[in-house]
């Protein structure tokens, strides 16, 4: 006997007894552990959380991590806040609806705090100084050249004293000595409010926009794009919820209705933020895990069904996984006590690896007991055949699992820890249930080894070969090319409510959340960092406190008091009475030499357009152009009239977001482009980093931890590779036969790994685990091939391994993975969903490689080593 | 004319200093007779048919290089981007240019005002200390036009800073023109249209000589 032999003899000596064993203990002992399944369920269902997490998938020892962990200790408030994004057609009817919502959420017991710098009276009142000079020139030039307009329409003008107003324009011009840039955007922006009023529209003019004079720089831009305000909400999250942000994210959902009915605006709400996203995602996860579930037993039911031939059979095997699924969920929830969103999968990953044990024992005893076999001779034969290589997929497995548990990937990890115990529980639980069940097994009719699952393998296995490997070659270029997508945002929903508030946030970089941080220990530091940072081309700005107290305070307080300030009193007077007559027919008369194509020009033909006098003393026009009038004229009246104020007179709310409870202060930096684009996103966090010792923000950690998920991976891939050769080796003792069943897998990978880059698929946090599991999964199909042919040659003459039940098993156990992990592919959530079509892409590669290649290899493996076997017959 | 314009200006300020400090209201009343002694004397000389054109420029840029903030003027109308960008020799070009520009400015605004027919509408101090007088002109088409003058240091040293007709401020309006030239053909370019407005549109170059 050799070495081989003679390990793979003690092995099956242990599963004899266990398997003696536990038929003796008959439907008693079904019973006992099903009933220690419950109370493991309960168990489960009681203490088991999730972590939606990203970052917390990564050790949080590492330096990066512990930057990002201090940050949030010294600024809490910035680390758990809702962003509430309202949207609305102008500028006024947006503050007016942030600051309702502001207002019915400062209410709420629910809300800390709610920061909104665009609607805070501070900001409201000091905005102008905090415009650069060339802004403000920009604002206070409008200002200026709209002010006889201003003060002659007063606070309530009409529409007609309006036109009249406009016709008078060009003489203002004319008297002041000035450009009619202003005017000609008002003609353009009048005309376009007409047209869409005419066209049965609602559009406002948006007042605030054009006396701050941004169409002068932004071009012939129609200001019909919305106005979006940005609101920060600190609330109470509910922790001990599942969904910590639901009931928040509820009630400011709430309050924006309420803000919409008190204000009669039309008003889009987006809610993002850390916690928000968590709790979509979390739903997203339950709902796409909890479906694919069910799919995956129904999908496995069938294919039991299919494999077995027995409803009965199919039901004792449904019941061992079920089993097994209970013990692991009680395995996860004592020992890791939270699941993540890699971890989570475990669920369905054993739904595949359990069964495999089911397949192959219960096929082989139905099989032996087809053929006329008593029940325990047919075990004690099944655990001859297949026991050893179930023994050693289950110890390769979960050896292969544990790879990743000297790697900073904690994430994966702890799926491989969870797995690893699942695999052999399930293995456990196989060799308990079935042979206790021996009593209650049918008798099939079939010879299942009749129906081999490549019936032509045998006689075209030379060509299926080469174009195997040939393939697998050709593919490792192809495969070489996958790349790792480290934004948890890629994982998530994309249609979302919070990842789509998020995206629109990322669009712009006054908005964007992915910016950096660094604490330093004084202000001046912080001013020093932020002058120097600010400088650099790819950072648009870099913000201390320091930044919130404007320079030049004096020359601008000038400038806005000698622009403006005598407009102030004249905007509270009531319109110049005798300009109300028939402005319309004025303002067509004064426009009547306007050049072709002007704006001037097409403000007379959409004047002219409509004369029915209904049309013009309606409401819609009047709403349409003036309807905000009154309340356009408040807003220029409170942010015209600044004071000079310092450090000390900023609120409270800024200064606890840039100047920690520890004394330290917060420089932040903002991308100067969008940087949904991973190059721009490396160049900034480079930017950052030439300034900074240890910056923190989302960017740096999508970054480092891409680094520490590609480390892992090749350290766990490592480690796995050697782990399960070495097992192999050490029980197999050849190392050609480890060969056999390992360098299909190598070809499997890169066939894998080409299907996934055309298929148009990046690794990420989530689908990762294809790495290990590639080893995990595959060597068992390696393992039962080779094994089983070994057993049949030791038992006497070698017969075809395509006339056993193994290739079946092997084909069926795959097909049942697959079928798990493609029901994940149809989970909402693009993470699980990349996993599943990933890990399904990944068995069915490891399925075509070890089915064509591996029989074919051990035979000519026992060729070589066997003193007398018969070579397989084609 | 004028002696209408002394009581109804006395009757108004009184009234529009109601509410206001004893000091307040001395510096409103400075500030009115600051500016009707400034029109009174800018009048006369353009009322004046024995001076010579020559001689009434003169004489009026003494008067407005005497009683404007000219040097808060010229700073003001630059702004700091334009400063901060030009050389040495650049800025002391813009400063010897930027006296004379406002004095010629002035002269011109003040030319455009025609007869002499100024009532004082109110004043009040604004909140940085100034007093803002508003009177109303009527322009020499027969058209009113309302110019608050805005006077600093009324009861020591009084000086016009600005000038706003019919809302529009004249340092805004400047500064906007200038930073709009700078920005778009730069320094020199400014310095070229300066020396041109200076000199008057007679000795501006046509373009189509070129």
């Amino acid at each position: 006997m050799s070495r081989v032999d003679r390990q793979l003899h003690h092995i099956e000596a242990m599963l004899q007894a266990w398997a003696r064993w536990s038929h003796r203990g008959g439907p008693k002992l079904i019973l006992a552990v099903g009933v220690a399944a419950l109370l493991a369920l309960g168990f489960a269902v009681a203490n088991l959380r999730f972590d939606t997490s990203a970052s917390d998938m990564i050790n949080s020892a590492l330096p990066y991590r512990q930057a990002e962990l201090r940050f949030k200790d010294a600024f809490p408030a910035l680390a758990e806040t809702l962003v509430v994004a309202i949207e609305a057609d102008t500028e006024l009817e947006a503050d007016d609806l942030a600051k309702a919502v502001a207002r019915i959420l400062e209410d709420d017991p629910l809300i800390e705090e709610v920061f909104a710098p665009t609607i805070h009276p501070f900001f409201e009142k000091n905005g102008l100084l905090y415009q650069s000079e060339a802004e403000l020139d920009r604002t206070l030039a409008t200002l200026a050249k709209a002010a006889p307009l201003l003060r002659d329409l007063g606070r309530t003008p009409s529409v007609d004293l309006l036109f009249a107003r406009l016709a008078k324009g060009q003489q203002d011009a004319a008297d002041a000595d000035f450009d009619t840039d202003v005017l000609d955007q008002l003609y353009a922006e009048i005309d376009r409010v007409i047209r869409n009023v005419q066209a049965g529209g609602s559009t406002k003019l948006d007042w605030q926009r054009v006396l701050d004079g941004r169409t002068q720089t932004d071009g012939d831009i129609a200001l019909d794009e919305p106005v979006t305000r940005i609101l920060s909400i600190t609330p109470v999250f509910d922790f001990a919820s599942l969904q910590p942000a639901r009931v928040v994210v509820e009630r400011v959902r709430a309050a924006a209705e309420a803000a919409r009915a008190e204000t009669g605006h039309t008003v889009t709400i987006g809610i993002t933020g850390t916690q928000a996203l968590r709790t979509e995602e979390l739903r997203s996860v339950a709902s796409g895990v909890g479906f694919a579930f069910a799919t995956s037993m129904v999908l496995v039911a069938i294919l039991l069904l299919s494999a077995l031939r027995s409803a009965r059979m199919t039901g004792i095997a449904v019941g061992v996984l079920l089993i097994s699924l209970c013990f692991s969920l009680a395995f996860a929830a004592a020992f890791v006590g939270a699941l993540n969103l890699v971890s989570v999968a475990f669920i369905v990953l054993l739904v595949g690896l359990g069964i495999d044990f089911v397949i192959h024992l219960t096929m082989d005893i139905l099989n032996r007991v087809a053929r006329g076999e008593a029940g325990e001779t047919a075990l004690e034969a099944s655990i001859h055949a297949v026991g050893p290589a179930l023994f050693l997929a289950a110890i390769t497995t979960a050896v292969a699992f544990l790879s990743f548990s000297p790697t900073d990937f904690t994430g994966m990890a702890q799926l491989g820890f969870i797995s690893s115990a699942g695999v052999l529980i399930a293995f456990a639980v196989t060799m308990t249930i079935v042979p206790a069940a021996l009593g209650l097994l049918p008798k099939p009719r079939t010879d299942l080894t009749q129906q081999s699952v490549l019936p032509h393998a045998p006689r075209f296995g030379r060509v299926l070969r080469v174009g195997v490997v040939g393939l697998s070659l050709a593919a490792l270029p192809v495969a070489a090319t996958l790349d790792f997508n480290a934004d948890p945002m890629a994982l998530r929903d994309p249609n979302s409510p919070s990842v789509v508030t998020f995206k629109a946030l990322t669009d712009d970089p006054d908005t964007t959340p992915y910016r950096l941080n660094q604490i330093v220990g004084t202000l001046d530091d912080a001013r020093d960092l932020a002058e120097r940072a600010g400088d650099h081309p790819l950072i648009k700005r870099a913000v201390s406190l320091a930044r919130f107290v404007p320079d030049n305070q004096g020359e601008k307080l000038d400038l806005i008091d000698l622009a403006v300030e005598d407009l102030l009193q004249d905007l509270e007077r009531e319109p110049a009475p005798q300009l109300a007559h028939n402005g319309r027919a004025d303002l067509v008369a004064a426009l009547s030499d306007a050049e072709d194509g002007s704006a001037a020009q097409r403000l007379r033909a959409s004047l002219t357009a409509d004369t029915s006098a209904d049309f013009w003393a309606g409401e819609a026009i009047r709403k349409a152009l003036i309807g905000d009038w009154s309340r356009m004229v408040d807003r220029i009246t409170s942010k015209l009239s600044p004071d000079a104020f310092d450090l000390n007179d900023l609120p409270p709310a800024i200064t606890r977001r840039y100047v920690a409870q520890d004394g330290r202060y917060r420089v932040e930096f903002v991308p100067a482009e969008d940087i949904l684009d991973t190059d721009k996103r490396a160049a900034f966090l480079a930017a950052v980093e030439s300034f900074t010792t240890e910056p923190s923000g989302p960017l740096k950690v999508y970054f480092r931890g891409a680094e520490v998920i590609a480390k892992s991976m090749r350290e766990a891939a490592g480690i796995a590779a050697l782990a399960v050769s070495g097992i192999l080796l050490m029980l197999l003792g050849r190392p050609m036969l480890v060969a056999i069943i390992l360098v299909p897998l190598v070809f499997a990978a890169a066939l894998a790994g080409a299907v996934n880059v055309l298929l148009g698929q990046s690794l990420n946090f989530a689908n990762v685990i294809v790495l290990p599991l590639l080893i995990g999964l595959g060597v068992d199909s390696g393992i039962h091939l080779a094994i089983r042919r070994r057993r049949a040659v030791s038992s006497g003459p070698a017969p075809s391994l395509y006339a056993t039940t193994t290739p079946r098993a092997v084909a069926y156990s795959a097909l049942t993975t697959i079928a798990a992990f493609g029901s994940l592919s149809m989970s909402a959530h693009r993470g699980t969903a990349s996993m599943g079509l990933m890990l399904a892409v990944a068995i069915a590669c490891i399925l075509v490689t070890t089915l064509t290649l591996i029989p074919a290899w051990t035979a000519w493996f026992d060729q070589r080593t066997s003193p007398a076997p018969k070579t397989d017959t084609p | 004319m004028r002696l209408v314009v002394l009581p109804l200006f006395l009757i108004l300020s009184s009234f529009s200093a109601w509410g206001d400090t004893p000091e307040d209201q001395a510096n409103i009343a400075a500030a009115e007779t600051f500016v009707v002694d400034l029109t009174e004397q800018v009048f006369t000389m353009m009322e004046n048919a024995n001076l010579s054109e020559q001689d009434r420029r003169e004489r009026l840029g003494k008067l407005i290089n005497t009683h404007i903030g000219v040097d808060f003027l010229a700073r003001l109308m630059l702004a700091r981007e334009h400063r901060d960008a030009a050389t040495a020799d650049q800025l002391a070009a813009y400063h010897d240019l930027s006296r004379a520009f406002v004095v010629d400015m002035f002269i011109e605004r003040i030319g455009e005002l025609g007869e002499n027919r100024l009532t004082i509408s109110e004043s009040k101090l604004t909140r940085r200390g100034d007093v803002s007088v508003r009177t109303q002109l009527r322009k020499k088409d027969g058209g009113l036009v309302d110019v608050d003058w805005r006077v600093r240091n009324p009861q020591e040293k009084p000086q016009i800073i600005n000038l706003a007709a019919n809302g529009v401020s004249l340092i805004i309006v400047k500064r906007d023109e200038f930073s709009s030239i700078a920005r778009n053909d730069g320094f020199d370019a400014l310095l070229n249209a300066m020396r041109q407005s200076i000199a008057g549109p007679d000795t501006a170059s046509d373009p189509s000589e070129d």
